[in-house]
């Protein structure tokens, strides 16, 4: 007699489709747009940075994986997606060291030690560039970093807002990219993939708008002081919406799963205390450039405390 | 993300028969088994009485084929329980040994006198095999149900049995309907439709809506009384919970004097191929798909129920049982795997939840057995409707969690209960 063994599993049979790889891959996918202008605009240095810090966050999982005799998954994308993430936050030009340094250190400080994907509590690619970004800062300066790049001299935009020069901002080059800036700089593209991927329901747009809202109300509250005291020009609030990484941050960095909230409640304070941290530390802090990253890892903080704010379940009225 | 709607796909109810072997587990859905009360070899009639308990609340069983008894054995059931089985090798389409109908009018029958025939006649709960609310058993209690509430649709996307049996005589099951109201004394009867079956029954409706879960027993029994009675356990005592074919059975053990012989289940093979059809009770699975041209393969999946609440199958030549509402094969290319991997908290169970359960930190809780925290996490809430896991990036297997934690927590409640 022909036996028939039958496949036996607990229901659901039915699966949406939704997964790890698929959602870091879209994730990507959805970068692509602003990194390929930031190749455009910085040209071979761009894509040297991007390339390395993929590949070298893969090898860091990859190698962090077999040391701790763990399973390897680099194919769910999740490691790639991290790297092109802290690749799209450097400027062009960047020593490649610092690329290697920055993604093991996203990698391995910043998620495997934790466990991996799913119990890290900060965000892995911010982890690394703030580890980077203190450390070796002259480094990381994209003003010093394109010096070497011909047609790229000047300050970066938060930089020539907070000197008070407003004229030598271009909104068009704050949206579309080119100016002095990290390689991921063209923030109208990366809002639009941000918007893509929330379409598609794969990121939480809570947090998204909610960080986008948060950047607002500080403009209103508080952005003009970003000039220097005395100075009676006034600033676009847009100018400040897509510069120093503000679409990156609500997007791609504060919805990161396994750092933010997930209760409803909890997303749209975590966004919004991310967005509003961000402008003040961009307005009235030292570390300027880096608002949006401190202000998302500040909150990353209070992410399980906020998540205690949930409804009541149904049934225990 | 595939949503799940609920779609109608109406077609004429298929008749399969056929000479065979019929493998009758004597189990009800929410009673106990019964005893066989025929011997090896014996003779049967087609209806004749085969199982039987003394308990009131357990309907009788009768053998839907002619012939005689090839074996008796046991089997484990649907809920885990080892049940006496008859296994009956004869054929199903002779004349039925019926009982005597009865024609008076509802007013004038006593409520006993309607569920001694119900009980004779073995209507019992069909369907809710796989439906994750338990159907209530026929009772006579000093305390009766505020409602009795009848599913006329199908509580999950796949499943098209409950609306085929409504269409095919809406009059009968609401003569069915009324009778058990009386039977069971229930105060209200509310039948449970979906939008384009309103015209088909008459009385007090409750409608679902178009998307999975709203048509989920305990949604609708929420919605009809406006609260959801978890402290009660299920099933609710304060509804009497039936679907239109069981509703049609005791209509027709009434009038007509029919015993339950066989079943209506929606069949296919997951994703293109559905149909309607009414077999004798006892057939096997393999039979039913090989009627449909279908074959079961080595690493197929068979479930019974629809796709999000149903059971897996291990034997495909397990039998067609009163419980069983649907049933479909999945073949071996087209499965998915659940994966041991750590939830990575993208909050996608907590966006699904009808139950408003955070169902992350719950779940999480529920594989590791540390049922406090689960329970802390509203673990009583959940319905097991599924969603969560159909949603879950990790693909972790959560409804599997859940049921373990629940198992948990009856077992160190009974611990507790017997210290």
């Amino acid at each position: 007699m022909k036996e028939n063994r039958l496949t036996v599993s607990v229901a659901p049979f039915w699966h949406s489709g939704a997964g790890i790889a698929r959602n870091s891959y879209l994730g990507m996918a959805a970068l692509l747009p602003a990194a390929a202008v930031g190749v455009m605009h910085y040209r071979v240095g761009a894509l040297a940075v991007l390339g390395l810090c993929i590949a070298s966050s893969m090898t860091a999982e990859a190698l962090m994986q077999k040391i701790m005799g763990r399973p390897v998954t680099i194919g769910d994308g999740s490691a790639a997606l991290t790297g092109m993430l802290l690749a799209l936050l450097l400027p062009a030009g960047t020593p490649w060291w610092l690329v290697v340094v920055g993604s093991f250190c996203a990698i391995i400080v910043g998620k495997q030690i934790y466990g991996g994907i799913g119990s890290h509590p900060l965000n892995a690619t911010l982890v690394g560039w703030v580890m980077i970004r203190i450390s070796w800062g002259v480094h990381m300066d994209a003003d010093a970093a394109l010096a070497n790049l011909p047609g790229f001299s000047g300050l970066s935009t938060l930089a020539a807002l907070r000197g008070g020069y407003v004229d030598a901002v271009s909104l068009k080059d704050v949206m579309l990219g080119g100016v002095i800036g990290p390689i991921g700089s063209a923030g109208l593209l990366v809002l639009i993939g941000g918007l893509v991927l929330c379409a598609l329901r794969l990121i939480k747009w809570e947090v998204s708008i909610g960080f986008l809202g948060g950047v607002l109300l500080g403009c209103v509250l508080f952005g003009s002081r970003i000039l220097p005291p005395g100075s009676d020009a006034s600033v676009n609030p847009l100018v400040m919406l897509f510069a120093g990484n503000v679409m990156l941050g609500a997007f791609f960095l504060a919805p990161d799963s396994t750092s933010s909230p997930s209760q409803p409640i909890a997303m749209w304070i975590y966004g919004f205390g991310a967005g509003l941290l961000a402008m003040a530390i961009r307005v009235y802090g030292h570390y300027y450039d880096a608002g949006v990253v401190f202000g998302i890892l500040l909150v990353s903080l209070a992410g399980p405390l906020l998540d205690k704010i949930r409804p009541t379940a149904r049934g225990r009225e | 993300m595939k949503r799940l709607i609920y779609k109608s796909v109406m077609s004429e109810i298929q008749e399969f028969a056929g000479t065979g072997r019929f493998v009758l587990p004597l189990s009800q859905v929410g009673g106990v088994p019964l005893e066989a009360c025929v011997g090896m070899d014996a003779k049967v009639e087609r209806g004749q009485c085969i199982g039987r308990s003394d308990a009131p609340e357990n309907a009788f069983f009768h053998s839907p084929a002619a012939g005689r008894v090839a074996a008796l054995s046991t089997r484990v059931t649907y809920e885990g329980i080892a049940a006496a089985t008859v296994e009956i090798e004869g054929d199903p389409s002779g004349a039925v040994e019926t009982l005597q109908p009865i024609g008076q009018d509802i007013a004038e029958l006593a409520a006993e006198t309607i569920r001694e025939r119900l009980r004779e006649a073995g209507v019992s709960p069909l369907g809710g095999n796989g439906t994750n609310a338990v159907y209530a058993s026929l009772r006579a209690e000093e305390d009766p149900p505020e409602m009795l509430m009848v599913l006329c649709a199908d509580p999950e996307p796949l499943l098209q049995t409950q609306r085929h049996v409504l269409r095919e005589a809406p009059e009968k099951v609401i003569e069915g309907a009324t009778l058990l109201q009386k039977a069971v004394g229930a105060g209200r009867l509310v039948f449970a439709v979906s939008g384009d079956q309103k015209s088909l029954v008459s009385g007090e409706t409750v409608e679902m809506g178009r998307r999975y879960p709203s048509g989920h027993p305990e949604l609708l029994m929420a919605r009809a009384t406006g609260a959801y009675r978890l402290d009660d356990g299920r099933p609710r005592k304060d509804i009497y919970l039936i679907n239109a074919e069981t509703a049609m059975a005791a209509c027709r053990a009434v009038r007509e004097g029919m015993p339950v012989l066989d079943k209506t289940l929606t069949v296919g093979r997951d994703g293109d191929l559905a149909v309607v059809v009414r077999v004798p009770l006892g057939t096997p699975f393999s039979k039913v798909f090989g009627q449909m041209g279908l074959a079961v393969e080595d690493r197929d999946r068979v479930f019974t129920g629809g796709p999000l609440m149903g059971v897996a199958e291990f034997d495909p030549d397990a039998p067609v049982t009163k419980g069983t509402d649907g049933l479909f094969l999945q073949k071996a290319a087209t499965l998915f795997g659940y994966e041991d991997a750590p939830c990575i908290g993208c909050g996608q169970c907590i966006k699904v939840c009808p139950m408003k359960i955070p169902v992350n930190m719950m779940t999480r809780n529920c594989e590791f057995g540390r049922i406090d925290e689960a329970l802390a996490y509203d673990l009583e809430s959940c319905i097991e409707c599924g969603l969560c896991a159909y949603v879950c990036t990790s693909r972790r297997p959560l409804l599997q969690y859940i049921q373990f934690a629940k198992k948990e927590q009856e077992k160190a409640e009974l611990a507790r209960q017997s210290a």
